[in-house]
């Protein structure tokens, strides 16, 4: 019984293979559209005449010298554009299935999204890689804003004057942030050497060589010299780092004379003592990270030291009120712009939400005028009909940062608004 | 008939893991406080703290604290306890009845006895180095411990009634910010973190705190406030979300009560929540200016 198993397992097994290598050996010898021999690739360009120009390029996608059209392209039909074979933003991987490695830390946003042809010509290009421009050129299409910073720096970082990819990579980075080829400090440390007494003096003697470059320096460049961040905190400037941390010979010389915003109302004083006579703080301000929750110690290339732009500052806590916005049917342009500080006031204040105004209309005028927006009456006068203890305002119809509906409405129309509390109009 | 008998068993099984979030914790509305006894209206509300069959309100706009009792007849307002110039924003009641409250100007919290004579503000004694606190928010226990969320040195503070050091539990590592806490009857000691959306815990006697919960952000936008019922359910006043969140001792989360609105049983920017021991839920729905009470149902 068993020895008949046996030989019916090896039959099956046998004719299971057998069908294998056949039809691999059909396919190879007729081609997936069955052309005729020597006509893969000649046949399409019989037609896409134009397309020569592209073939005396200097860098041409492999499968294009191999003719391999189909490659990419289907010949008949496709459900995508340009009789793509596959989905625009995924076909790459089909072959350059390595370009990000695993548990990669940092992924260039163009290659998460598939987007290849943003920095590559799929067909050909006179640059290599086949990128579609050379040089920073290429990375300032998209960084645009970055480009016109390092073209108007006054002091310059020469090797990203002469390449992005000195410092990054350009699809993904598998150990460090940002596509850095290397952590800080090792990436600066690799053209910039800490043992002459120049360095030494200019750090005052503090072994920064340990510590993140970019905490004071603008890798980018600035208008401040030795490229430190365009905003310098004036310690910083002054070549008092003490005021804050130990003795540069210390045992720790970067531990902190004092912990949280005790720290910093040594000279602060008068802005966090108005503060703390306000009846609400925002909280992080006392914490134990203090003020160094929003603002950086050292240099920034934001105004008011901040870490990063108002946005991403206030967005890295307040991440719901930002999704909020981007849900939004109409953009609320300040949330938008991310001038968070047009309504509220970022340390403390006496009212609600940390806003700036007394009330709610008052924070809105500053640049909306409402006689001219709506004549329905508003006002600590006028009471809500819906919660007797509420007046209308702005709040009222309103939300601020931002609804699913048009004008930052509660309801998806003006009708069902009106009818929350005009209940007679209700049908 | 045994196969059929077991796929009945699994479907019902299944039936039941699906109905099971929605009909956890049934919540009944029972009734809204908009005004002190002499009609003056609540003015955005921040604190809540139950008492068996009354509760208080820290009527924060109003500078001044609110009795209310709990009756067959309804909610009735009782005494009004004035605070000069004082932001209370978390309050809560000891065994004894003395009211204590975090004052948002000074970030000190204050103690008064139940007819509002103030005495004094809590001073920790004993506490071992670091000294300084400021608290975010408190808890009182059956046994009037205190416990001191305190930001300032990442710790919760335990002190006993007489304001002695009793213990302290660092803060977790890798946490974003903690707004309340919440102790159950066991002694279990629950954080909430508002800005990762995750919640703690430490058991009794813990030296250090675990996360409970993953990432709950998907389900709720900022939560500021927690309060445990009698079966060890959580209850996150979810602030900017305008809702309540609910989430499981085991940290798995139960579903959303409530949506935005000015509707009694809606809640416009919740503040504190309290419940009591008969699973009484009261809610400071701060820019609603008032205080709604529902009763939690069997399940």
């Amino acid at each position: 019984m068993t020895a008949m198993r046996l030989r019916e397992t090896i039959i099956i097994l046998l004719l299971i293979g057998l069908t294998l290598s056949f039809s691999a050996a059909f396919a190879q010898a007729e081609g997936k559209f069955k052309l005729k021999p020597g006509a893969t690739g000649k046949l399409c360009l019989s037609c896409h005449t134009t397309f020569s120009a592209k073939m005396s390029a200097k860098y041409i996608h492999t499968p294009l010298v191999e003719g391999a059209c189909s490659g990419c392209h289907n010949p008949h039909a496709s459900n995508h554009g340009m009789l793509m074979e596959g989905d625009a933003d995924s076909i790459c991987y089909k072959c350059h299935d390595n370009i990000v490695a695993d548990g990669a830390v940092s992924v260039h946003q163009v290659v998460v999204e598939g987007k290849c042809v943003s920095c590559h010509d799929p067909h050909s290009s006179d640059n290599p890689a086949n990128l579609v421009k050379g040089g920073n050129d290429l990375c300032f299409n998209c960084h645009k804003e970055l480009g016109e910073k390092i073209a108007s720096n006054k002091y310059g970082h020469p090797p990203v004057k002469k390449d992005c990819l000195n410092c990054h990579n350009s699809h993904a980075s598998g150990k460090n942030v940002s596509l850095l080829k290397m952590d800080e400090p090792k990436l600066c440390l690799s053209c910039h050497k800490t043992n002459s007494s120049g360095f030494k003096k200019s750090h005052v003697n503090y072994p920064v060589e340990q510590k993140r470059c970019t905490t004071c320096h603008d890798p980018h460049g600035s208008s401040s010299g030795a490229i430190l961040a365009d905003n310098i905190h004036a310690p910083i400037k002054n070549g008092m780092c003490n005021q804050c941390h130990n003795e540069a010979d210390a045992e720790q010389p970067f531990a902190l004379k004092k912990s949280g915003f005790e720290l910093c109302q040594g000279c602060h004083y008068e802005m966090i003592n108005e503060s703390f006579g306000k009846n609400r703080l925002h909280w992080p301000l006392v914490d134990k990270t203090g003020c160094i929750n929003c603002h950086t110690p050292h240099a920034s290339a934001e105004e008011s030291l901040l870490r990063k732009p108002m946005k991403e500052v206030c967005g890295s806590c307040h991440a719901d009120i930002l999704a909020r916005q981007d849900r939004s049917q109409t953009k609320h342009q300040p949330v938008d712009d991310g001038e968070c500080t047009v309504c509220h006031s970022p340390h403390a204040s006496n009212q609600l939400f940390l806003q700036k105004e007394a009330t709610t209309i008052a924070t809105c005028a500053q640049c909306h005028d409402w006689q001219t927006h709506s004549t329905h009456p508003i006002g600590a006068e006028v009471i809500d009909p819906r919660n007797p203890n509420l007046a209308l305002d702005c709040l009222s119809c309103h939300r601020t940062h931002g609804t699913e509906y048009k004008q930052f409405l509660y309801y998806p129309d003006v009708k069902s608004l009106c009818v929350q509390c005009h209940t007679k109009y209700r049908r | 008939m045994r196969q059929l008998f077991i796929y009945f068993s699994i479907a019902l099984f299944l039936i039941i893991m699906l109905v099971a979030p929605a009909i956890a914790a049934k919540i009944k509305h029972r009734g809204s406080v908009y005004t002190d006894k002499v009609g003056m209206a609540l003015k955005h509300p921040e604190g809540v703290a139950c008492g068996d069959d009354s509760f208080i309100v820290a009527d924060t706009g109003n500078s001044r604290i609110v009795r209310y009792s709990m009756t067959v007849q309804g909610l009735l307002p009782g005494a009004v306890l004035p605070l000069a110039e004082s932001v209370p924003l978390v309050i809560q009641l000891n065994s004894k009845g003395d009211i204590y409250f975090l004052e948002g100007k000074t970030r000190t919290i204050i103690k008064m006895s139940g007819d509002g004579q103030i005495m004094g503000k809590i001073e920790p004694q004993k506490v071992p180095m670091p000294k300084a606190y400021i608290p975010r928010s408190f808890k009182l226990d059956k046994q009037d411990n205190l416990y001191l969320l305190d930001i300032f040195s990442e710790r919760v503070l335990v002190l006993n009634a007489a304001e002695e050091y009793v213990r302290q539990l660092p803060f977790p590592k890798g946490y974003r910010f903690f707004s309340d806490l919440a102790i159950s009857p066991q002694g279990v000691i629950y954080l909430l973190d508002s800005v990762a959306g995750t919640l703690y815990v430490a058991d009794p006697g813990a030296a250090a705190f675990e996360l409970l919960s993953g990432d709950l952000k998907e389900h709720m936008n900022f939560p500021v406030s927690l309060a445990i019922d009698s079966k060890g359910t959580l209850y996150l006043s979810d602030q900017y979300g305008s809702g309540l969140a609910l989430v499981g001792k085991d940290g798995s989360f139960q579903g959303r009560k409530f949506g935005m609105g000015w509707e009694d049983g809606q809640l416009y920017y919740p503040a504190q929540v309290c419940i009591n021991p008969q699973d009484t839920l009261i809610i400071a729905d701060r820019n609603n200016s008032r205080v709604q009470v529902f009763n939690i149902l069997e399940k």
